[in-house]
């Protein structure tokens, strides 16, 4: 293959691989997890050069929807086979490293975290975690997701009162 | 003016100290002394603090991937070219993405269905295993047989249009660029899985020969290189083929086209998921909202999942002139938002026309209302037959869904040329409710005409992959209509026509009549919808004799009006309306405005003779800026519902008279 496309393609994955296993780390919990998805999501986005004459106009929106995306697909899958969160919960790596009762803290949180979620669309969702999780300005989503700036804010603030509904109904949960 | 709902909408923004310092003072200064913003906030900042919390930095993820991880990503770019090596990169990536082993492992089993069925073998005993057991046999494919599945995949893809080909039907409207090498289709029982649309067809679970009636669809998340769906899985416990909307929310133009057996959406109650046929077939960026057609059908669905891409096609059967679309938008917070696009429609039956509303950046918008408007120009006495309205109707709409098909000369030869079908909602196993498109003799006709003698019977969906549409991006479709045209008054008299428009009100006091009021805007557009009910109270022993209601608009407010609930305008007086009791009459208006900011918009006038003393009373009441709602958000059901028609009737109400 062309030179200049290899070269495109290693300069994309240095410019992001971090933030995407960032990302990724954060919502799986398990860093194998993270890298096998990020290494997917690159994977595709090398596909996608090779297939398609197309170019991707804003190749970081691209791939942290393609990671978003196969993030839940990942969540999706393990819920189908096991059930619930917990189990996706129960693959925490570095629970060792915390004390136990932070543990259970984090876990509990993490239950409640997903449930709330849950009500949630994909969108709303990675708007969420890219605000909350991995703490990108306004800017940075309506970038990242190819909206406004405006939007980004009103959709953070639809989510959250779908959170919090959702929150109040199973509060101990 | 730093109203709660101007706070509330701050909060979130503040939360996240995403506040210039000015607003964030005034979003302060107004938390002080409001504790029932001040709850919200607290709302909001639990939910930050707990997603935050579940979801620590992880400091075992590493800030790079290992080196042979980025080696195994950027080799294909720096491989040969495809062509010359085309199995290995395609090997290799499939065996390094879990998700494409997966859809390997699928599409290996019905390969090898495809091809047991080819040998002649019956279908029964495929059909018997049912789609528990292919979900069984790709989790044994995915688990023991990767290499298996991969090579068959290769082998498969070595000449996908040759095999897409000989599952083709003759006429019909397959994908005609396959993207990709991964474009697969196998003989009947179909199976295909391209980038863009993967569909899978199983065989009929009858066992009867020939009967290929189960048809299940899946599709690609909305990139199209995203992902696979799960096709295994999708399936899984579901007798019936059943059409997931959450697996429809994929690619850019792709047309779903009913089979014999009509087409099924599964709403599952629990996420509040519907997707919807009448209309076309269409969805949201954003779940919860509603949404709603309108036109001679009004129904409404509610919507949880992400934007499906919003095709209508319209039937181009006779010369049609121009017509209009609305979309209206219904969001979670009750708000509407409006599109709207006029088009234009040719009688070319070659090439239909199609407006599409693609998933774009919709603001607000969390469901929908479609509406197609116009009237073919000149009617043939079939289509006026047909065509009663211009609106969407469950015929014309079952028409639409094929009008796809109409591009082939065979069905343009169809006696009458025309499809019909019936919409029919039905509640189904489970509380699960169904809306099924039931096709009419006229459209099985066609479908037998149309598919080869081996597709005959049962149900079939067909993914039609970028099909050729006309697309309108909705940011496209805003549009700020003028006002309707004024009629340049403001004083009208209106008696109730208490037969023709009386509900049952609620409860009302000891007065004699109730008279309630309420008014909000139109979004984007200069014009206020006022609800005025009068009742009667349900207490008297009689009812109202000789009920005038007398109502006058403010001129500094309002520049015209025209009445929304009228067929015809409102008599001056007439001494002949009763109301019983209880009963209640409704009159809506839109109203031109000349200013926004309402001060006093109209004053009510109701006089009626008591049936007590049976002496003439008028009650007074005025309408002023306490009766209104600063934006449709707000305002109650009936109201919002009166704010739609406004806007889906094109503000073209019945004048009022002086």
């Amino acid at each position: 293959m062309e030179k200049s496309l290899a070269d495109e393609i290693t300069a994309v994955v240095e410019q992001y691989q971090a933030p995407l296993l960032r990302y990724a780390g954060r919502m799986l919990r398990n860093a194998v997890q993270a890298e096998d998805i990020v290494q997917d999501a690159f994977t595709k986005f090398v596909q996608h050069r090779h297939d398609s004459d197309e170019s991707i106009r804003n190749v970081q929106a691209w791939l942290y929807r393609v990671t978003h995306n196969l993030v839940l697909d990942h969540i999706r899958r393990h819920q189908r086979h096991q059930g619930h969160h917990e189990t996706l919960q129960a693959d925490l790596q570095d629970a060792a490293a915390e004390s136990p009762a932070a543990e259970y803290s984090r876990r509990d949180a993490a239950d409640r975290a997903w449930q709330m979620l849950d009500v949630l669309n994909d969108r709303e969702r990675q708007i969420v975690m890219l605000k909350i999780v991995d703490e990108l300005s306004y800017k940075e989503i309506a970038e990242t997701m190819e909206i406004s700036v405006s939007n980004v804010g009103f959709i953070l603030h639809t989510s959250m009162k779908k959170m919090a509904k959702a929150m109040r109904r199973e509060p101990s949960s | 003016m730093n109203t709660c709902h101007d706070i509330e909408t701050l909060l979130t923004d503040y939360a996240l100290d995403e506040l210039d310092a000015g607003r964030a003072a005034a979003v302060g200064e107004h938390l002080a002394d409001c504790p029932a913003c001040q709850a919200v906030l607290d709302d909001i900042r639990q939910v930050v603090s707990t997603v935050s919390t579940a979801f620590p930095v992880d400091s075992s993820v590493p800030n790079r991937l290992a080196a042979e991880r980025i080696a195994a990503i950027t080799a294909p770019a720096t491989a040969a070219p495809a062509s010359d090596t085309g199995a290995k990169p395609l090997l290799s990536m499939i065996w390094r993405s879990p998700a494409l082993r997966l859809a390997a492992a699928v599409i290996l089993v019905f390969g090898l269905a495809a091809i047991i069925m080819q040998r002649g073998d019956p279908t029964a005993d495929f059909a018997r295993q049912g789609p528990q057991k292919s979900t069984e046999m790709a989790d044994a494919a995915t688990a023991a047989d990767e290499p298996v599945a991969i090579a068959a995949v290769v082998e498969l893809q070595g000449d996908p249009i040759a095999q897409a080909d000989s599952a083709r039907p003759a006429g019909a409207e397959f994908p005609t660029k396959l993207s990709s090498v991964r474009e697969l289709a196998f003989d009947s029982p179909a199976a295909s899985a391209s980038v863009a649309v993967d569909t899978v067809a199983v065989p009929a679970r009858s066992g009867k020969s020939g009967d290929e009636s189960d048809i299940l669809m899946t599709a690609a998340a909305d990139d199209a290189d995203d992902e696979f769906t799960d096709i295994a899985d999708a399936d899984a416990g579901q007798p019936p083929a059943v059409l997931e909307a959450a697996d429809l929310v994929p690619v850019a133009p792709a047309a779903i086209e009913p089979g014999p057996g009509g087409i099924e959406f599964e709403l599952d109650e629990a996420v509040e998921e519907v997707q919807a046929a009448a209309g076309g077939m269409f969805g949201t960026e954003e779940p919860a909202g509603k949404v709603l057609f309108f036109g001679n059908n009004v129904s409404e669905r509610t919507v949880a999942e992400p934007a499906l891409t919003a095709t209508l096609a319209l039937p181009p059967p006779d010369p049609v002139g121009a017509g209009s679309v609305a979309l209206v938008a219904d969001d979670a917070e009750g708000g509407l938002d409006l599109f709207e696009q006029d088009f234009a429609l040719v009688a070319d039956p070659e090439q239909p026309q199609e407006i599409n509303i693609a998933p774009a950046e919709v603001g607000r918008q969390q469901g929908a209302a479609l509406n197609v408007a116009g009237r073919p120009a000149e009617e043939t006495p079939a289509a006026a037959a047909d065509n009663q309205s211009g609106a969407i109707t469950p015929s014309n709409v079952a028409e639409s869904l094929n009008v796809l098909r109409k591009r082939t000369p065979k069905l343009d030869r169809l006696p009458g040329g025309k499809l019909a079908g019936k919409a029919k909602r039905k509640a189904d196993d489970g509380g699960r409710d169904v809306l099924q498109l039931m096709p009419a003799d006229a459209k099985d006709e066609m479908r037998q005409a149309q598919l080869p003698p081996a597709s005959r019977g049962g149900k079939r969906f067909n993914a039609v992959a970028a099909a050729p549409t006309t697309s309108i991006p909705l940011s496209r479709l805003r549009h700020r209509p003028a006002p309707p045209e004024s009629v340049g008054r403001t004083r009208v008299k209106a008696v109730a026509g208490a037969t023709a428009y009386s509900v049952a009100g609620p409860p009302a006091g000891e007065e004699p009549v109730v008279i309630t009021h309420d008014f909000a805007p139109v979004p984007n557009r200069n014009v206020y919808v006022l609800r005025l009910a009068v009742q009667a109270a349900r207490h008297l022993a009689d009812g109202l004799a000789n009920v005038s209601v007398q109502v006058t608009f403010d001129g500094d407010a309002v520049d015209g009006y025209y009445r929304l609930n009228a067929a015809a305008p409102v008599p001056e007086q007439d001494a002949r309306n009763d109301l019983n009791p209880g009963e209640t009459v409704i009159m809506i208006f839109g109203l031109n405005m000349r200013a926004e900011d309402v001060q006093r918009l109209a004053t009510i006038e109701v006089t009626f003779r008591d049936p007590l003393t049976g002496v003439r009373q008028t009650v007074i009441s005025t309408c002023d800026s306490t009766h209104g709602y600063p934006d449709t958000s707000q305002a109650p059901a009936a109201l919002k519902k009166a704010v739609l028609e406004v806007i889906l009737d094109g503000a073209t109400g019945a004048a009022g008279q002086e």
